[in-house]
């Protein structure tokens, strides 16, 4: 499994960890991190993601947009130089907290 | 005695004469300048306008005793008169060759150094407005300030596009993979009523069975429980059909899902690579752009020295009013020869006695040493401030 997902309930707070390219053939593992799971907070660790395409952005895109009405933001931590770059490029960090 | 000696100093003042005049004629031919021969022959006819005057005096105490020695004399006057007014026209004639020679040049290098001024302070405007017009201009359309922002704009819009795409894209696999995971569902439901028609069939069949046991009681039962088994058959066979017919639905969404996929899927270093390129390509057009500037000011600045320069040149042209002056003066000098002459020419034609004659050379002396020096005395053009004209 390179996307593993940690409930945990006392803090509800979901952490998903990603390994690898984020990208589409990850897009159904992702999605069942958060589907039908609206009331966690979310901390996406990538700490070993080494690249990241467009699909990989629709996919935060649209778990940003599926958990929209909890007005949380999502926390996207650990990012690579490379993965950071382009998360700011495509002006993520207004919707996401990237650490 | 008196006589002897008077001969004597005759044939001195002959021999005198003699050397003064191929010393002039030498000094004349190596001479550089008109003024230079003029001051040369006033040194050298200086002392001879004194000597027929003392002369005179000479022969005045003598009273007219020596008939041979005042011929002697006018002979003498005579060569002098004859050796400058053979030399006096073309000195005149140099000098005033000279004067329109360098009155032609001096307003030719004028009209040269005026229109290099011209030149100059046209480039000095030309590269000014390339400065202020192209280079530094903030409000033009394409000036570095503005075109900066409006391609990152630009490349903003390619990115929220690019990701726009793919978030609907991914939006829409995820739909696909629910339509799919429907599709499972009735494959289960297929299943069951797989089931139920075997079960059916299993039902007929034993319908069937306990018919025959029944006899002829059971015949019109076992055509029912036929009739049942043929339509659980049926049943088997559409059931097959649908689940084909799934099958292909769930490959053409399988299909769709990969398409959507592949849309999704655009490599994002292309957009950093584009922007980052984009903004190598800027700086390099401002670093271009700085250095025309610097190349720009420059010419500028060149431009600056050379209308000094010109200026430089324009002053030192006033040499030409200092030589003009100086040969003036000169041919001033020589009419004092014209006039001395003519008293010569008329004394020797017995026009003039010798007391009139001496006292018409004395009016002479008198008025060359009342002449002032040359107005522009100065020997070069740096040698004080000249004011430009």
């Amino acid at each position: 499994m390179t996307v593993t997902s940690t409930v945990n309930h006392s803090e509800n707070k979901i952490e998903i960890s990603v390994e690898g390219a984020f990208g589409f053939n990850l897009v159904q593992e992702f999605r069942t991190c958060y589907y039908e799971k609206r009331d966690f907070n979310y901390v996406i660790d990538f700490r070993r993601v080494d690249y990241i395409d467009s699909a990989g952005l629709g996919m935060l895109l649209n778990m940003q947009k599926y958990l929209a009405p909890i007005d949380k933001k999502i926390k996207i931590t650990n990012t690579m130089p490379q993965v950071k770059k382009i998360l700011l490029i495509s002006r993520f960090d207004k919707k996401f907290i990237i650490e | 005695m008196d006589n002897g000696e008077g001969s004597k100093s005759r044939a001195k003042y002959l021999l005198v004469v003699t050397c003064q005049v191929a010393l002039l004629t030498i000094a004349v031919f190596y001479a550089t300048s008109a003024i230079q021969i003029g001051l040369m022959i006033a040194a050298a006819a200086l002392p001879w306008c004194t000597f027929p005057f003392r002369s005179t005096q000479g022969a005045e105490s003598q009273t007219q005793e020596d008939d041979a020695h005042s011929c002697i004399q006018v002979e003498t006057l005579d060569h002098v008169r004859s050796i400058y007014s053979e030399n006096l026209p073309s000195i005149h004639d140099s000098l005033g060759k000279q004067r329109s020679i360098i009155e032609e040049s001096v307003e030719t290098l004028n009209d040269s150094f005026f229109g290099l001024q011209g030149i100059s302070e046209q480039q000095s405007q030309v590269s000014e407005g390339l400065v202020n017009e192209m280079l530094s201009n903030q409000d033009s359309e394409y000036s570095l300030s503005k075109v900066l922002p409006k391609t990152e704009e630009i490349i903003d819009q390619f990115v929220s596009t690019l990701v726009d795409i793919s978030e609907k894209s991914i939006s829409a696999v995820h739909s696909i993979h629910d339509m799919s995971d429907k599709l499972d569902t009735v494959f289960s439901l297929l299943e069951r009523v797989r089931g139920l028609s075997e079960q059916t069939n299993l039902l007929a069949l034993n319908a069937a069975i306990e018919a025959a046991r029944a006899g002829d009681a059971g015949r019109g039962f076992a055509v029912v429980a036929q009739e049942v088994r043929e339509l659980s058959v049926k049943a088997e066979d559409l059931n097959n059909q649908i689940e084909s017919e799934i099958n292909i639905a769930q490959d053409t969404v399988k299909q769709a899902n990969a398409t959507v996929g592949e849309m999704a899927s655009i490599d994002m270093t292309i957009a950093i690579e584009s922007k980052e390129q984009v903004d190598d390509m800027l700086k390099g057009v401002q670093k271009v752009n700085i250095a025309v500037e610097k190349e720009v000011h420059k010419i500028r600045e060149l431009g600056a020295q050379l209308a000094n320069q010109v200026g430089n040149g324009i002053r030192a042209l006033q040499f030409a009013d200092i030589v003009s002056q100086q040969g003036e003066y000169a041919n001033g000098t020589l009419y004092l020869f014209d006039e001395v002459v003519k008293l010569m020419t008329r004394f020797t034609n017995k026009e003039l006695n010798e007391e009139e004659f001496s006292k018409e050379m004395q009016q002479l002396l008198d008025d060359s040493r009342n002449r002032g020096g040359p107005a522009a005395s100065q020997a070069s053009i740096e040698e004080g401030e000249v004011e430009l004209f």
